[in-house]
């Protein structure tokens, strides 16, 4: 054993020598950019998935600009000092670039750009890059928001498709989301998501009033069972259709079983649930990573270039969303129509943005219209930054402008949450 | 015993436990299991991604020595000194045959502990209050956590092993209900705390831990080699019956034992948070109580083989994690594999150590025996020609000496009845009456030789109807006992 | 919680409970034995790679055609026993031949049984085989009313559940009435003396083990392809039924019968925080309940150290048939 090692070292020695003196890792412009991404899980989480998928795509497309090999992908880096250490082992194998997917890999992608001046650190979910002022250090999200509002809608035409008898008959219809945790980043995706449904149903002449939605958390981003067994009690509990912000296919299998319509998140589950999948929502995270490689590549600053708190929007191509018409029906006609209001409610929020999706006017809290809010768009829990903005006459909660990752914590009405979770 | 032997199977080789085992030979079988496991380290790896046999070892190397950065070999350094720490937390408790399990909740109480104080507390102002607040909390709670299962174990007998094992996951589920109640933002981790960590020292991060590992360690040795402690924890580990004899407080020692085994593991969870993490997650011991115990088990409970197993394991699992990242493979699953291996093969030498295969036809000491036996069976006690007896017990003694690792278990109990044969009489012979009749004749002549001959007649008796009872353990020492006995009543040896 | 809702708790409590009971069921068979087996957690990961590995091989070789649903239950249940019995073997093996030690031994296998077991498991693709899941959801294809309780409570369960039920009955009544266990039993309480009265320790300890196994590594498939109903994933911790299951036979004092009734107990504490307006803290609490419930078992049965509810006297001990 001794032995073994002490040969090794001698070898090492030799080799080091070299091997230190080529060693730079500040980027040169016009040289092709090592990039590496640190992850939590591995590609059989739908969601880190995701960022893999986006990243190879990226770099396809990218070409000679980048160097993005096989051993630069660290999966099943937790949220501790392992992270750090990741990045450190990235530093070392000469990337330039280095991004990271989970919330709780912010600290020590912070830490690790503090150590590492000459490496970017983008780090994607995160909320201290505003505050934390470190210059090779950017924080990354997407107006996801406006992709969960297209599903959204989706799901309200299948609401009207199927359901039309009861709507008809001033009923009121239920929707269940099974959420993970109960703060903004799932309000927000809830609360946009519903207020699609919602809009579907007044464009075909239908009350707010007449759908309701229960969320149930289960305080974990990956917990099957839970999953499951949320989508379960909120079925038995009445929901005619869910939806889910969480990792796993706990929720879309108990839809299928139960033979229920399920909007996705991340993942499009058309063969895995080939009778309920319905639609999807993602953030597409290539325009980014492409912007950011070019600008290093160009050896353009992040901060200018590329928003340092960068939040993709449809129109960048950041957000992406399907819809699986074959679910809704199979009528032509009743589809066509469908699908011509579904393209003008796009082209809306691709102008509009936030001006469309959180119209104040289309929601109410606490029985009267929102008027003022001070959302939190610096992490620290305390709302500091008027969210409540008027242009062109119409007043909206301006979602995802002052910070990267969402800031919408409202609780308004018509959505009822079973529990907390934190 | 016979009947047993004719109804089973029988291997054409018998597997049998050596007696003793020279050292040289000990570390060579010790040191081919070491190498096997790194040759099929490097092989597993080159399977799982082709090509990487070479950079294997150099980067299993390299989790030692790392030329980009040479300050992590106190990384190295490290990661070997907690698991060696937990090592010796749980020597103690093993060692006194009290299957203490739960390091890995005791570390985990210790973090929370430690992670919670700091969160609450740490300002940058008053590092060194709370560094030794959690300091001095970790051990604490770390000794609570291991001082319940003690006391029921002491008083009620309750399985230490089931016991301490719920413990851990009561520990981690802990630190999961603290997470959820202090962390709202989602996170299923603290933050990273910035103030109340151990300093660096000369720039290098983990100088303090290791320090505090240096000394505590040093301590140890101290505690289990010269104290009056470690000598009535090894008799209580030896023997519960024995330690009762000799006036040692059973109960005592088992919870003082745990004691110290709680506040050795809780240091370590403060280290762990204070002086690596800075934060805290639900798996943040990361299995450390387990390979800890993995260690101590290996290392015989031995400072100096526990030390040298906590570098071993620290080079495996850091060799194989950068391995594994530069090989492009999934790195906590190979590094798993990897320890996982390591162990199983080391475990498996244990055997090879312990015990060696005897073929029938060797047992040359049988035969020798068995004439011993016959020959002389009925000799009479007390006639000259016990020296010449002596004279061939002491060659066999030097044949067993010279062949002790291939002698039999059967071979030696035989050697030991005729130990016990050429010093008592033939079964004829002694009785109760001989005995009696002797006695009468003393009372009459007061011949001091007859005194003498009471003695070993009556000890002889009573040897012999033990010895075929007992276990060979306690045969051998029951004949050692026996002589030293012999020795003391004026008998010749 | 309404009454539906009630309903829906206790079916999941059921379902849930399966993987409990042949973890359980399986570990008890093999600690009557006299072995602690702690790689029970490696055990049932890869009982669950075995199945899922099975319904793989199945679904390559008839690629799109309909599904068979007799084989799709048959051969997860057949590749789950044979590799968890693998498993089994390695540590009897490690333990009786090689005589080490059974706790070191059983931390070494889960370390690396799991590692293993994920890495492979993390390899094999997703395809179809969350048909197989949905497709043996219920034995008896009727599709009850939310309220109603026999139904839904008794009836809607796969294969899996009703076999698990029937292996722990047939293992209670093996254990207490057979000739073959009441060998078993006495190779755990007193191995020098079942050895003395002819029993060969060593064969019973094998077998014992490796059957102990194989049930245990049906859990691990059960929680796979009946109540993930067939979504799997490498991180989907199955290992961590492990240690319940060995906390469960700790609860259920070494009794195949309390088995079932315990492993109820688990599977209710593991679903009630989805039916329950809970927050994220009090969540986290009942996955505390059931160690702690055991711990206290554990207190009461040793304080008052009734003779049937003690674990097995030489549990753990390597037994050298020379020390006698």
């Amino acid at each position: 054993m001794k032995k073994v090692r002490l040969v090794s070292l001698l070898a090492l020695a030799a080799a080091s020598v070299a091997g230190l003196a080529g060693c730079d890792n500040a980027a040169k412009d016009g040289e092709a950019v090592k990039i590496g991404l640190i992850c939590l899980h591995d590609s059989s989480s739908t969601y880190d998935a995701n960022f893999i998928n986006a990243l190879n795509e990226a770099v396809k497309d990218l070409g000679k600009k980048v160097i993005f090999e096989k051993n630069c992908l660290l999966t099943g880096v937790a949220e501790d000092t392992s992270c750090f250490d990741a990045a450190k082992d990235l530093v070392e194998k000469g990337c330039k670039v280095i991004f990271a997917d989970s919330f709780g890999h912010q600290d020590h992608m912070l830490n690790a750009a503090k150590e590492f001046k000459d490496v970017q650190f983008c780090h994607a979910t995160g909320t201290n890059a505003k505050t934390a002022s470190q210059k090779n250090y950017h924080n990354a999200f997407a107006s996801i928001y406006q992709g969960r509002f297209l599903a959204g809608y989706a799901a309200g035409l299948k609401l009207v498709e199927d359901k039309k008898a009861d709507l008809d008959a001033q009923k009121a219809l239920k929707v269940g989301y099974v959420g993970a945790y109960t703060y903004a980043e799932v309000m927000s995706g809830y609360t946009s998501w519903f207020l699609g449904a919602r809009n579907a149903l007044r464009d075909y002449g239908y009350k707010n009033e007449q759908l309701t939605m229960d969320v149930s958390f289960t305080g974990s981003w990956y917990d099957p069972e839970g999953e499951g067994s949320a989508a379960d009690a909120l079925i038995k509990d009445g929901a005619v259709l869910i939806s889910q912000h969480a990792d796993s296919m706990g929720a879309p299998g108990t839809c299928e079983k139960a033979n229920v319509p399920n909007v996705t998140y991340n993942v499009e589950t058309k063969d895995e649930c080939p009778k309920t999948y319905l639609a999807y929502s993602r953030i597409n995270w290539a325009p980014y990573y492409k912007a950011v490689v070019n600008a290093v590549y160009e050896g353009k600053d992040i901060e200018n270039e590329v928003n340092a708190n960068w939040t993709g929007t449809v129109a960048t191509g950041s957000v992406e969303y399907n819809v699986n018409w074959d679910n809704l029906t199979k009528d032509a006609t009743k589809l066509a129509d469908y699908k011509a209001k579904f393209a003008a409610v796009e082209k809306e929020v691709k102008e509009k943005a936030a001006a469309k999706v959180f119209d104040c006017s289309t929601f109410t809290v606490e029985g009267k219209a929102l008027t003022t809010y001070k959302a939190d768009t610096d992490g620290d829990f305390q709302g500091e930054t008027e969210a409540i903005v008027t242009k062109d006459g119409v007043s909206f909660f301006n979602e995802s402008a002052d910070a990267s990752a969402p800031y919408f914590n409202v609780k308004i009405d018509g959505i009822s949450l079973k529990n907390e979770k934190f | 015993m016979e009947k047993q032997e004719k109804k089973r199977f029988k291997l054409p080789f018998h597997i049998v436990k050596r007696l003793d085992m020279p050292k040289k030979q000990y570390w060579i079988i010790k040191g081919i299991g070491f190498l096997v496991a790194f040759l099929l380290a490097g092989i597993l790896c080159n399977i799982l991604s082709p090509g990487s046999f070479g950079s294997f070892y150099q980067n299993m190397a390299y989790g030692v020595y790392n030329p980009r950065d040479p300050k992590e070999i106190f990384d190295f350094i490290e990661t070997a000194g907690l698991l060696i720490l937990v090592a010796f937390a749980l020597a103690p408790a093993f060692k006194m045959k009290f299957w203490n399990i739960g390091a890995e909740g005791q570390i985990s109480i210790a973090c929370l502990v430690t992670a919670g104080i700091t969160y609450f507390m740490a300002d940058g102002k008053n590092d060194a209050l709370v560094i030794f607040l959690c300091l001095f909390a970790s051990i604490l709670a770390g000794i609570i956590w291991a001082v319940i299962p003690a006391i029921f174990k002491a008083f009620f007998n309750t399985n230490e092993t089931l016991f301490t094992l719920m413990m851990n996951y009561v520990a981690t589920a802990l630190i999961s209900v603290c997470i959820a109640l202090w962390i709202t933002n989602g996170s299923q981790s603290f933050p990273f705390l910035n103030y109340g960590g151990l300093p660096k020292i000369f720039g290098i991060k983990y100088l303090f831990s290791i320090i505090i590992i240096v000394v505590v360690v040093a301590l140890m040795i101290v505690y289990l080699k010269k104290t009056k402690h470690g000598y009535e924890l090894s008799v209580v580990g030896a023997s519960v019956n024995t330690a009762r004899y000799v006036g040692i407080n059973v109960k005592k020692v088992i919870i003082r034992t745990m004691v110290l085994s709680g506040a050795l593991s809780g240091l370590v969870g403060f280290l762990l948070v204070a002086g690596h993490h800075h934060s805290l997650t639900a798996t943040l011991a990361d299995g450390r109580g387990f390979t800890g115990v993995l260690i101590a088990w290996l290392g015989q409970f031995q400072p100096g083989q526990m030390i040298m197993y906590g570098f071993l394991v620290a080079f495996f699992q850091r060799g194989s994690t950068k391995a594994a990242s530069y090989a492009a493979i999934s790195k906590t699953e190979f590094s798993a594999i990897v320890t996982g291996m390591f162990f199983l093969i080391v475990i498996a030498t244990e055997f090879f150590v312990s015990y060696h295969f005897l073929i029938e036809e060797d047992s040359k000491l049988k035969v020798f025996v068995e004439n011993v036996k016959t020959k002389y069976n009925n000799f009479m006690y007390g006639s000259n020609e016990v020296n010449v007896f002596r004279e061939n017990i002491i060659k066999s003694k030097n044949y067993v000496k010279s062949n002790a690792i291939y002698m039999d278990q059967n071979d030696f109990n035989n050697y030991l009845d005729v130990l016990v044969i050429i010093k008592a009489p033939s079964d004829e012979e002694v009785n109760k009456d001989i005995i009696n009749e002797r006695k009468k004749e003393y009372a009459l002549t007061k011949n001091e030789s007859l005194k003498a001959q009471i003695k070993e007649l009556e000890l002889s008796l009573k040897w012999k109807k033990y010895i075929n009872k007992k276990t060979v353990a306690t045969k051998k020492s029951l004949v050692k006992i026996y002589k030293k006995e012999v020795a003391r009543n004026g008998g010749s040896k | 919680m309404t009454w539906t809702l009630f309903v829906a708790f206790l079916t999941r409590a059921i379902k849930a409970a399966t993987v409990f009971i042949f973890g359980s069921t399986g570990e008890t068979i093999t600690e009557k034995s006299g072995h602690l087996n702690m790689g029970t957690p490696g055990i049932m990961c890869m009982g669950a790679l075995g199945g899922i590995l099975g319904l793989r091989i199945y679904f390559d070789i008839i690629k799109t055609a309909e599904l068979n649903g007799f084989l799709v239950i048959l051969i997860p249940i057949v590749f789950s026993m044979i590799f968890a019995a693998i498993g089994g073997l390695i540590f009897a093996f490690f333990t009786v031949t090689l005589k080490c030690n059974h706790n070191v031994t059983g931390l070494t296998l889960t370390t690396f049984g799991v590692g293993l077991s994920c890495y492979f498991i993390g390899l094999i693709k997703t395809t179809r085989i969350n048909d197989a899941g949905l497709a043996i959801q219920s034995l008896f294809d009727v599709k009850w009313a939310d309220t109603d309780f026999f139904g839904n409570v008794l009836l809607s369960h796969s294969f899996f559940t009703y076999l698990a039920i029937i292996i722990a009955v047939l293992a209670a009544i093996f254990l207490s009435r057979t000739k073959i266990g009441l060998n078993l039993r006495a190779c755990g309480e007193n191995p020098a003396a079942a050895d003395a009265a002819g029993i060969n320790v060593d064969r019973y300890r094998y077998i014992a083990t490796i059957i102990g196994a194989a049930i245990s590594g049906l859990g691990g498939m059960a929680y796979e392809l009946d109540v993930l109903k067939g979504y799997f994933n490498a991180k989907d911790g199955v290992d961590a039924f492990g240690w319940l299951a060995l906390s469960l036979v700790i609860f259920s004092m070494w009794k195949p019968s309390i088995c079932i009734g315990a492993s109820f107990v688990f599977g209710a504490l593991q679903q009630i925080r989805f039916y329950l307006p809970l927050s994220s803290a009090q969540q986290q609490m009942f996955m505390l309940l059931p160690y702690v419930f055991t711990i206290i078992v554990l207190i009461l049965t040793s304080v008052f150290n009734k003779k049937n509810t003690q674990p097995p006297a030489a549990l753990g001990v390597t037994y050298f048939r020379e020390d006698r």
